[in-house]
């Protein structure tokens, strides 16, 4: 017998919750022809929680690793049971993953955890994100230079900063390869910057002042409101040295 | 409804970015790959330059895995939009999705099973019916694999997608491995479930390899895991169908424990034969 409306929505809503909840019951209209329910019920549950961690473990390994498989995934269950994002696109799960960390004070006693867990939050979104080709120091060449102080740098859709009072871009450096050193000064304030200039992603480990700097471009400023702004904060910033380096990283697209 | 180009009636590979450069190496002859949509929906970055360099020399199919079209509340209408930028990006020849949810509220990364009634028929129905009008092309709808059911259900589930096939006028996506794992797993005929099926709407065929076990009572509980290659009762049953229907877009899914490049060509290469073999026969009879 076919049951009124809301019969669909309750069905699907009780399947979840005893997939969520390890402890539930299978819902009471779940059966099966032969064999014993529970077991077959938990071939579900045992998916998606396998799905779910995997997907967690791959987009943060540096993460997972610094603290073991074990308690990244406690954390991860806790992520999922309090803030479970609903996209089906796994890898946007990152930021949310973050903020949710950041937040939920789950590791509140390891500060740089969440700040290494944005690196790779970061990382995932200069992977993904839109092509665009950069520009070299020949694009700026023909500009006098009280013309180009006056224009706006327009940077790679792919750029991010992360900064953190731990040495993040360290810490991320020895998890990259073969090799992961375990002899690392990780108390050493660092701020990143990632970008996707091609195909690779680049993390490259810039100062504060830089990274206001890049920030104060990417907020619409003009060339020379940046440098004004970071010279402000730093007398001793190097605009010429500061904007090769940013040409050389790729992370310049086109000048308004 | 605009007629799209069809996948050749050929072997496809999922395609793995862990197989990408022995495919740009060897250049196999494959019928086409095949790829889940929802890992493609990033703006650009390497997962599009592969796929494009892929795409350039080879069929392409276009698995959903997330769309959640059995789940009864309303579709996403932003992760349709992004399908439907994705299918326009890539014009793949083909686009298919699952008689199952995935997200209650949080997303739960499986397909689920639902109750097969009236009312989840008529829900069904019309996403199936709003899939295709946004993507403005026909979709294929594949059989689940299931390892429950529910009480409430009314309507045998080859009826079911046979019901949703003649209302929306989607194909079906025949998984082979699917039919003998739930037909292990509830006990019934694999042959007959399929001969309830609507075959003349089959538009690709699903091969895949399961994890066997037992469950608590110690009665056999089949797994659908696509981790190992496709078991001899599968390419038994997959000979039968194309027998009957003939040589039909056919996927080798592997996605879990990859084995080399080869070894997915290796898997390929045995429904090729049997495609082949049917190819001849009907040429022969015509």
């Amino acid at each position: 017998m076919s049951r009124p409306d809301p019969a669909p929505l309750v069905a699907v809503a009780d399947f979840a919750a005893a997939i969520e909840d390890r402890d539930r019951a299978p819902p009471g209209s779940v059966r099966v022809e032969r064999g014993d329910v529970l077991s077959r019920f938990a071939v579900y549950r045992n998916n998606v929680w396998v799905a779910r961690l995997d997907i967690l473990d791959g987009l943060f390994p540096v993460a997972s690793a610094l603290v073991g498989a074990d308690f990244f995934h406690a954390v991860a269950r806790r992520f999922f049971h309090e803030a479970a994002p609903g996209n089906p696109v796994a890898h946007e799960w990152a930021e949310p993953f973050v903020d949710w960390l950041d937040a939920s004070g789950a590791v509140a006693d390891w500060p740089w955890l969440v700040d290494v867990a944005r690196l790779e939050a970061a990382w995932l979104f200069a992977h993904h994100a839109a092509e665009a080709e950069p520009i070299g120091p020949a694009a700026l060449a023909g500009i006098a230079p009280e013309d180009l102080l006056a224009r706006r740098l327009r940077l790679h859709p792919s750029l991010g900063l992360v900064a953190s009072d731990a040495s993040i871009g360290t810490i991320w450096a020895a998890h990259q390869g073969d090799a992961a050193s375990d002899e690392i000064d990780a108390t050493r304030p660092e701020t990143v910057l990632i970008v996707r200039p091609q195909a690779d992603v680049v993390v490259a480990t810039v100062s504060p002042v830089e990274a206001a700097f890049v920030a104060t471009l990417g907020a619409d400023a003009s060339l020379g409101e940046a440098i004004e702004a970071a010279l402000a904060a730093d007398p001793a910033f190097d605009p010429g040295a500061r904007l090769a380096a940013l040409l050389r990283l790729g992370a310049v697209v086109g000048l308004d | 409804m605009t007629i799209l180009p069809a996948l050749p009636r050929r072997a496809g590979v999922g395609f793995k970015p862990e197989h990408f450069d022995a495919i740009v190496a060897s250049h196999p002859d494959l019928g086409f790959f095949e790829i889940h949509a929802e890992n493609y929906m990033g703006a650009g970055g390497p997962p599009h330059r592969r796929l494009a360099a892929i795409r350039a020399d080879h069929a392409l199919s276009i698995h959903g895995v997330g769309l959640s079209i059995g789940h009864p509340g309303p579709l996403d209408a932003g992760h349709l939009d992004r399908l439907a930028a994705l299918v326009d990006r890539y014009e793949p020849e083909s686009f298919s999705e699952h008689l199952a949810w995935s997200s209650h509220g949080g997303h739960l990364a499986d397909l689920l099973p639902l109750p097969l009634t009236e009312a989840t028929l008529a829900i069904v129905i019309d996403h199936v019916d709003a899939v295709q009008s946004r993507l403005k092309r026909r979709m294929l709808l594949e059989n689940p694999s299931t390892y429950v059911r529910f009480s409430e259900s009314t309507i045998p589930e080859t009826e079911f997608l046979g019901a949703v096939i003649a209302a929306t006028g989607c194909g079906l996506l025949l998984d082979v491995a699917n039919v003998m794992v739930s037909a292990v797993n509830h006990g019934f005929d694999p042959r007959a479930y399929v001969a309830a099926l609507p075959l003349a709407h089959v538009g690709e065929i699903h091969l895949a390899g399961r994890f066997e076990t037992v469950d608590a009572a110690g009665l056999p509980l089949f797994v659908d895991a696509h981790d190992r290659p496709v078991p001899d009762d599968v390419w038994a049953l997959y000979a039968e169908v194309i027998a009957r229907i003939g040589p039909t877009p056919t996927l080798i899914e592997w996605d879990a424990d990859l084995p080399p490049f080869k070894g997915l060509l290796a898997e390929a290469r045995r429904a090729e034969a049997i495609l082949a073999s049917h190819r001849e026969a009907r040429h022969v009879a015509a």
